[in-house]
């Protein structure tokens, strides 16, 4: 799985649970989506869910904070580190 | 415990029988025993009187949960004052609003909330604990007659209320939940609800006047179904209490089978309905301790209780009820006329007796419509509609307004319409509620100008900063116009069913 695979997978994820009807081209890799209100926190208990059955990783109660989930780009860095 | 006539009075007591004992444990584990904690709110009460705090006043708490923040709240009541919360998470605008409405004397800030209450007339702020004082805190104590603290809640125009507690009230409240789950100074209990919501009313005050002890959980792990079983069993919590959400969350996702639980002997809820799904795989993983189902709304704390069954067999399929009226009020189910309906047949929800509040803030009694007199007495109107089973307990069958419920909050869904109808570039709008599979799902329709620029993350950027993070919608739908019905109303039957 490449580091795109990841990233159109959680985009699509973001965009049918939290941004339906959202112009795809708005979300950008850098949006914020926790400190901006977009990802609640029943939405990130969802992510997590979602990452682990997708990607078949263990996400612990401590790596669910803003620095792994407040964008695109660092929820795809998070999975591609636990997968390595 | 004795007959108390304030909450002051009962913790009190604690602090003389337990001095030595634990009394609050702060969110990152330091422990305040019952001394220490009576040594904090001294200081506190004397920096509050030396701001003019007097008996009758009310003194605003824009604090994150911490020893402290406990200290203020029971300093603020030995100078005879109300306590006024407000969710350090909410928009300050709100929370300004709420200061102003009740005339806050003063507000108790840390130092994470210091920068965010801005423009209060006439109030003094204190940021933290001061360093010294205490003593002499005492010459005008409350007595049952006086305000306890103030509540507010979503107000269907966009404005909160205030619901007025006196200590009569909040005193026949904890009288009963000591004797109902026999807290004792063994037990430690869990502050799981921020505190301006009213299940932190038992949270604290509970231990707190039985001589037990009562840990606090930091608001990011509140949210946390994986972290909240550790901290279940590294505290020891014998009392659980909070919203359902929280606790289904944790039935499914918080791998409750990688920890031990065998101190936890009562787990409460309130707030919203259990769903099934949830609350069984919840009983599985926990067999031993004691489920309660507590119900009421702000206005009169708890009502009425229901002890679940140890097992729930597969052939239910209902919610369980909201059980029978608490020994320290009654209730009835009547109809529009206030006569008392049938068993079996829905009726209103009315409640009176030790708990039901004075009033809610700035309104005589008189002017609130859900006080309703029927046979010559003063009831409350909670809203709310039930019958009772065959066994003579009360079934909860919903509300008869707009309001909805959300991981245990009451939201008025006209406040968040006129929240987002201040959202530039937005021409209408219109709120509604769905559930999906007992969860309570909030929609809005939203309407741009013509030629705006409208987008549902710049919605969603606005309702981070104009509401409370519990009302933001959870789907937006962009429309060019709203449906309406013949008469120009709104369809929201047709919004439903173009949402689906």
């Amino acid at each position: 799985m490449t580091d795109d695979d990841i990233r159109t997978a959680v985009r699509d994820f973001i965009l049918e649970d939290a941004l339906v009807g959202e112009d795809p081209a708005n979300l950008t890799d850098d949006l914020p989506l926790r400190t901006s209100g977009i990802i609640d926190s029943m939405g990130v208990i969802r992510l997590t869910s979602f990452l682990e059955d997708r990607f078949g990783i263990r996400v612990d109660a401590h790596e669910t904070g803003v620095e792994n989930t407040d964008t695109v780009n660092a929820i795809v860095a998070f999975v591609v580190s636990k997968l390595g | 415990m004795t007959a108390a006539a304030t909450i002051c009075e009962l913790v009190d007591a604690s602090i003389r029988a337990h001095p030595d004992r634990p009394a609050v444990i702060g969110p990152d584990g330091e422990v305040a025993n019952y001394a220490e904690l009576d040594a904090r709110a001294d200081r506190l009460a004397a920096a509050l009187q030396a701001a003019g705090v007097r008996r009758g006043d009310r003194v605003g708490v824009c604090r994150w949960k911490s020893i402290d923040t406990v200290a203020g709240f029971l300093a603020i009541m030995r100078c005879g004052a109300a306590y006024v919360p407000v969710d350090p998470a909410s928009p300050p605008a709100r929370n300004r609003t709420i200061f102003e409405d009740c005339d806050v004397r003063a507000i108790l800030l840390d130092e994470r909330t210091a920068s965010s209450i801005e423009g209060v007339p006439d109030a003094v702020r204190i940021v933290g604990l001061p360093e010294v004082g205490g003593g002499g805190a005492r010459s005008d104590p409350p007595d049952a007659d006086d305000l306890t603290y103030i509540l507010y809640t979503s107000g269907s125009t966009g404005r909160p209320k205030g619901v007025c507690l006196e200590h009569r009230h909040a005193t026949s409240f904890v009288d009963w939940c000591v004797r109902t789950f026999a807290c004792g100074p063994d037990d430690r209990a869990s502050s799981h609800a921020p505190f301006h919501f009213d299940l932190s009313i038992l949270d604290l005050w509970m231990p707190l006047a039985s001589g037990a002890s009562v840990a606090l959980i930091e608001e990011s792990l509140a949210k946390d179904p994986r972290g909240l079983p550790a901290f279940i069993a590294e505290r020891g919590i014998t009392i659980w209490y909070s919203v359902p959400s929280i606790l289904s969350l944790m039935a499914t996702h918080g791998r409750l089978d990688e920890h031990r639980h065998d101190t936890l002997r009562i787990v409460c809820f309130a707030g919203e309905v259990f769903p099934l799904p949830g609350l069984r795989a919840l009983r599985a993983a926990w067999p031993a301790p004691a489920f309660w189902n507590l119900y009421g709304p702000t206005e009169t704390n708890v009502c009425t209780a229901f002890r679940l069954p140890d097992t729930i067999g597969v052939e239910r399929t209902e919610p369980f009820p909201i059980g029978r009226a608490c020994d320290h009020c009654e209730i009835r189910l009547v109809d529009d006329a206030g006569r008392d309906v049938p068993p079996g047949a829905t009726g209103r929800i009315v409640c009176r007796g030790g708990p039901v509040m004075r009033t809610y803030w700035g309104r005589t009694p008189d002017a609130i419509d859900a006080f309703v007199e029927i046979d010559g007495e003063r009831w409350y109107d909670t809203g709310d509609l039930g019958a009772t089973d065959a066994a003579g307990d009360i079934v909860f069958h919903g509300r008869r307004d707009r309001m909805v419920k959300r991981h245990g909050y009451r939201i008025e869904l006209g406040e968040i319409q006129a929240g987002l109808d201040r959202c530039d570039g937005l021409a209408e709008c219109a709120v509604w509620a769905t559930s999906d599979a007992g969860v309570t799902v909030i929609h809005a329709a939203v309407v741009p100008e013509p030629g705006g620029s409208l987008s549902i993350i710049g919605l969603r950027g606005h309702c981070g900063r104009h509401l409370p993070p519990y009302m933001a919608p959870d789907r937006f739908h962009m429309l060019d116009a709203l449906p309406r019905t013949s008469t120009g109303k709104i369809d929201y039957r047709g919004l439903a069913e173009r949402a689906d």
